[in-house]
C-alpha cells in the first residue's frame, strides 16, 4: 500500500486499523493511482529538469555565437549596416560608426536613407530610389556602386567621402527581412586611378609628337620626296606607316578615355546639322566599305532640326559606330543608318548585318579595352575603346545609347540626342 | 442500422449489452487481447456465433466498448446495414517497404460505383503507416474518404493479429467499402499533446526508422528522458511523441505527430509509425490530461457534425496507446468525453491502437497517419 494512503488511513481511522476484507480491493485500485500519480510527477520533473539543462545549454551556444559573430563583425574593415524591410537600421559595426561618424545607438530604429545620405561628387543629393538599398529591395538582388561610380556618403559632420557601397537582401526562412549593406571610402582607390589616368594621359600626349614624325617622314618617303623606292621598298614601307597609324589611332583613343575619366574633356555645342555629320563620315569611310564589300545605306528624316551638339563628338560617335559595323560585317553584308525625330530625340540607328555580340559578353561590351571573343578571331585591328569613349560622350551629353545584337544575325545600335541638345560641359580638353 | 453489442471478459463471462438483433448482421466487429484471439477456440466461438456474418477480428491495446475500456476483453458489435452494401477486401504484407504498394493494390481492389466510404484495419508493426495511406489515395478516387487504425498489441509491440473470416493472423491489412447514398458517414481525428524543450533536428534516419536528433543517437535521449522507465521500451516511448515539422509539396509546413513502435539495441535506432525524413525539425512531446480529454471531445465534435441534428448509430473510436498509458485510471473519461459529443444512442466500439487514418479535416478526404490521437468515424443511415 501506498505510504500516503497508510498515513491517511491512520489519521482518519486511528493506529491499529484494521482495513475491512471488502475494502482491501478497492484500497489496492487507490493505492495504484497513488503510485501512478507518484511516477507521472516524477517523469515530469525530470523532464522539466532536462529540457530546462538543454535550453540553458543552447543558451550560452547562442550566446557564444552571438559574441563571436559580434568580434566578427566589428573586426570586419568595412563598414556594415542592416536594415530591416522597412529600412530602419538594426546594426551597425565599429567601421559604419567610424566612416559615417555616427554611433549605433544614436540611429538604431531610424530610417537608413533618412538618416544617411547620399550625393553625387558635386553635391547633388541621389533621390533614394537611386540609393543601393532601394536598388536591392527593388530589383530583389545585390547592388553595387563601383569604384568609379559618382556616389558619396555624408557623415554626421557634413563631409563627404566617395563611396563603394554594396547592398544586399537578407533573406530568412525564403522571406526577405532586410537589407545588409556593406560600404567602404575609396578616397585612396580614387588618388590611385587619379594618377593613373594622369599618367597615361601625360604618356599618350608624349608618345603623339613621335608618331606623328615617324608618320610624316614615312608618307615623304612613299610620296618619291627622297627619291624612287622599289616596289620592295614601298610594300615594308607601307607596312610600317599602316602599323604608325594603328598606334596614332590608339594613343588617340588613350587620350580621350584619360581625358573622360579625368573629366577634363570638354562638350561645346553649336546648331548642328546631324545629317551633314554624318554623310562626312560616311565619304571618309568610302575606302573602308569598298575594302569590305558591304552595301551601306542610310534614311534621314526630311526635316531633321539643327541641334546644339558638339559637330566634333557627334562625328566620333557615327565614326565608331559606322566603322564597327562595317569592319564587322562580311563581305556582301548590309549596314544601315538611320536618323530621324522620334520626340524629345533624334534617333540614330547604326544596323547591320554583321557578326552580332555573344549574348553571354553582351553586358561588358561598353567596358573599356574590351572586345567579343567572336571579332577578335576574324579581325585583329581595334582597340576596345570606341564603344567606352561613345557611351560615355553620350551619357555625359545627357543622351542614351543602347543595343541589340544576335550572334551571325547582326547588331542594332541606337543613339537618342535629345533635340533640346547636347549638354554643354566646361572642360580644359577637347576629344580627338 | 441496427447493432447488437456483447462482451466477455474473464471475471464476468459473456454479457449482452444491448437487445439481439432480429436480423443476420452483415458485419461484425470483434476486438480483443492477442492471447484470446490467438486461441482457435475464440474464433470458432465467434464463428459459430453469427455463422453467416462477414467477421473482422482484431488485436488491441485495449478495447473500447460503450462507455469502458478493457483489456484481455472479447468486445463484440453486430452491425445490420438496412440501406448499405459492403464489401471486404484484404492483403498481406511483410514489412514497411511494401506498404505503399499494398495500399494502392486495396485501394483499387475495391468496386468504386456506389463508393462512398472506406475503413482500414492493418497490421500495427509491419507496416509504414504514411506509405500505407499515401498508396490507398492512389488506389481509391479522390472523393472518397477513408479512416481507420493500425491494430495493437497490448504494451508488447511484438506481433498483431486480424482475422477476416479466418483465424487472425499476423502481416494483415483489411480495407471495407460502404456503399450506397443512405448512409451518413462523419469522422474527427485530434491529439492533445504539447510540444516541449529545444527544437531539434533530425540528422539520421531512413523511412520510419530514426537514427539521430541533432547528430547524437535519438535512443540515447529517450533513455535519458525516462529514466527508470527506459526498461519499458518501446511502450514507455509513447511517453514522449514527437513533433516534427513537415515541408508540404505546395511548399508550406505541416505539423505531425510521431509514435514509437519498436526499439533496436544494436543499431540504436527507432521504428515510428511513419516517416521521418532527415532535416525535419523534430520536438519532444508531453501529455496534458486536460488537452487529451478536449481533444477526444473535439474530435467527437467533428465527427457528429456532418450527420446534421440526427445523432449516430454507430461511433468507432480508434485512440491511440500513448494516450491510454498516459491516462491509466482516467482513460475511460475520454471515451464520456466522446459519448457526451455522439449521444446516448449510438454504438460505441473501438481499440487502442498503433496508429489512426484520418483525414485531417471533414472536409478533407484523403486520409493521413495520425499518431496519440483519438479518431472517430461515425455513421448513420438515412
Amino acid at each position: 500500500m501506498h505510504r500516503l494512503l497508510e498515513r491517511q488511513l491512520k489519521k482518519y481511522f486511528g493506529e491499529g486499523f484494521k482495513v475491512p476484507k471488502e475494502w482491501q480491493s478497492f484500497l489496492a485500485a487507490v493505492g495504484e493511482t497513488y503510485f501512478h500519480w507518484e511516477e507521472d510527477r516524477g517523469l515530469l520533473e525530470r523532464s522539466l529538469e532536462l529540457s530546462s539543462k538543454e535550453l540553458m545549454e543552447n543558451n550560452k551556444k547562442l550566446a557564444q555565437e552571438k559574441a563571436r559573430d559580434e568580434a566578427l563583425l566589428v573586426s570586419i574593415g568595412d563598414g556594415v549596416m542592416a536594415t530591416d524591410i522597412r529600412g530602419r537600421i538594426i546594426l551597425a559595426n565599429q567601421e559604419a560608426e567610424r566612416l559615417l561618424g555616427w554611433k549605433f545607438s544614436e540611429i538604431e530604429g531610424k530610417v537608413w536613407d533618412d538618416v544617411i545620405v547620399a550625393t553625387e561628387e558635386n553635391g547633388k543629393i541621389i533621390p533614394k530610389k537611386d540609393r543601393p538599398f532601394q536598388k536591392a529591395l527593388k530589383s530583389g538582388k545585390k547592388f553595387t556602386t563601383t569604384t568609379v561610380s559618382n556616389f558619396y556618403y555624408i557623415r554626421k559632420d557634413g563631409r563627404a567621402f566617395p563611396a563603394a557601397s554594396t547592398a544586399n537582401l537578407i533573406v530568412a526562412d525564403g522571406k526577405v527581412i532586410g537589407v545588409v549593406n556593406v560600404f567602404r571610402d575609396i578616397t585612396l582607390e580614387r588618388d590611385i586611378d587619379r594618377a593613373k589616368t594622369e599618367f597615361v594621359s601625360l604618356a599618350s600626349h608624349q608618345l603623339r609628337t613621335p608618331l606623328s614624325t615617324v608618320s610624316w617622314y614615312a608618307e615623304m618617303l612613299l610620296s618619291g620626296d627622297a627619291g624612287q623606292l622599289t616596289n620592295g621598298q614601298k610594300k615594308y614601307l607601307k607596312e610600317v606607316y599602316q602599323a604608325n597609324r594603328r598606334m596614332i589611332e590608339l594613343v588617340n583613343a588613350l587620350l580621350n578615355v584619360s581625358r573622360i575619366d579625368l573629366g577634363t574633356f570638354i562638350i561645346d555645342v553649336a546648331p548642328t546639322n546631324l545629317g551633314k555629320v554624318a554623310d562626312s563620315v560616311l565619304a571618309e569611310l568610302k575606302p573602308q566599305i569598298k575594302e569590305r564589300v558591304v552595301s551601306v545605306t542610310k534614311s534621314y528624316d526630311k526635316k531633321l532640326p539643327m541641334i546644339p551638339a558638339d559637330a566634333k563628338l557627334l562625328r566620333m560617335v557615327f565614326q565608331n559606330l559606322l566603322s564597327n559595323a562595317i569592319k564587322y560585317t562580311p563581305p556582301n553584308g548590309k549596314v544601315r543608318l538611320t536618323i530621324e525625330r522620334k520626340n524629345p530625340d533624334i534617333l540614330i540607328t547604326v544596323a547591320d548585318t554583321g557578326y552580332g555580340i555573344p549574348a553571354s559578353q553582351q553586358p561588358k561590351i561598353f567596358s573599356k579595352l574590351f572586345r567579343a571573343d567572336n571579332v577578335r578571331e576574324k579581325e585583329s585591328s581595334g582597340t576596345g575603346l570606341g564603344l567606352y569613349i561613345v557611351e560615355s560622350v553620350v551619357k555625359q551629353s545627357g543622351g542614351k545609347i543602347w543595343f541589340d545584337s544576335e550572334e551571325n544575325k547582326g547588331s542594332r545600335f541606337y543613339v537618342a540626342i535629345p533635340i533640346a541638345g547636347m549638354k554643354r560641359k566646361i572642360g580644359s580638353k577637347a576629344l580627338g | 442500422m441496427k447493432t447488437e453489442q456483447k462482451k466477455w471478459t474473464k471475471k464476468g463471462g459473456w454479457e449482452q449489452l444491448s437487445s439481439p438483433l432480429e436480423k443476420t448482421p452483415q458485419w461484425v466487429l470483434v476486438f480483443s487481447s492477442k492471447a484470446l484471439l490467438g486461441d482457435k477456440k475464440v474464433f470458432q466461438e465467434m464463428r459459430a456465433m453469427y455463422p453467416e456474418s462477414r467477421l473482422l477480428m482484431c488485436t488491441t491495446a485495449g478495447e473500447i466498448i460503450g462507455n469502458e475500456v478493457l483489456d484481455d476483453s472479447l468486445s463484440v458489435t453486430a452491425v445490420y446495414f438496412e440501406k448499405t452494401r459492403l464489401e471486404f477486401s484484404e492483403a498481406d504484407i511483410k514489412a514497411g517497404p511494401e506498404s505503399f504498394a499494398v495500399g494502392r493494390k486495396l485501394g483499387a481492389s475495391l468496386p468504386k460505383d456506389g463508393l462512398s466510404h472506406v475503413m482500414v484495419f492493418s497490421d500495427g508493426l509491419k507496416v509504414n503507416g504514411t506509405a500505407l495511406v499515401r498508396g490507398l489515395a492512389e488506389g481509391l478516387p479522390a472523393n472518397v474518404s477513408a479512416t481507420g487504425g493500425l491494430v495493437g498489441d497490448g504494451t508488447d509491440f511484438k506481433t498483431t493479429l486480424i482475422g477476416f473470416d479466418k483465424m487472425p493472423e499476423e502481416g494483415k491489412i483489411v480495407v471495407v467499402g460502404f456503399y450506397g447514398k443512405d448512409l451518413k458517414v462523419g469522422y474527427g481525428s485530434l491529439g492533445g499533446w504539447d510540444a516541449f524543450g529545444p527544437e531539434r533536428v533530425i540528422t539520421k534516419s531512413k523511412d520510419n526508422v530514426l537514427y539521430e536528433l541533432d547528430g547524437k543517437p535519438a535512443l540515447s535521449l529517450y533513455k535519458e528522458y525516462l529514466g527508470d522507465q527506459a526498461k519499458g521500451l518501446p511502450s514507455s516511448g509513447l511517453l514522449f511523441p514527437l513533433a516534427l515539422r513537415l515541408k508540404t509539396d505546395t511548399g508550406g509546413e505541416v505539423e505531425v505527430v510521431r509514435t514509437l513502435l519498436a526499439v533496436d539495441e544494436k543499431n540504436q535506432s527507432m521504428t515510428f509509425a511513419g516517416d521521418m525524413p532527415e532535416r525535419s525539425p523534430a520536438k519532444l512531446m508531453k501529455a496534458n490530461f486536460d488537452r487529451l480529454i478536449d481533444g477526444a471531445s473535439g474530435a467527437a465534435g467533428m465527427s457528429v457534425e456532418p450527420l446534421g441534428k440526427t445523432p449516430p448509430d454507430l461511433a468507432i473510436l480508434i485512440s491511440c496507446i500513448g494516450r491510454k498509458l498516459v491516462l491509466r485510471e482516467r482513460v475511460e473519461e475520454e471515451i464520456e468525453a466522446v459519448r457526451a459529443a455522439v449521444g446516448k444512442k449510438a454504438a460505441i466500439i473501438g481499440f487502442y491502437s498503433y496508429g489512426e487514418l484520418c483525414p485531417t479535416a471533414p472536409t478533407e478526404k484523403q486520409c493521413q497517419l495520425h499518431n496519440q490521437t483519438m479518431t472517430i468515424t461515425t455513421f448513420r443511415e438515412a
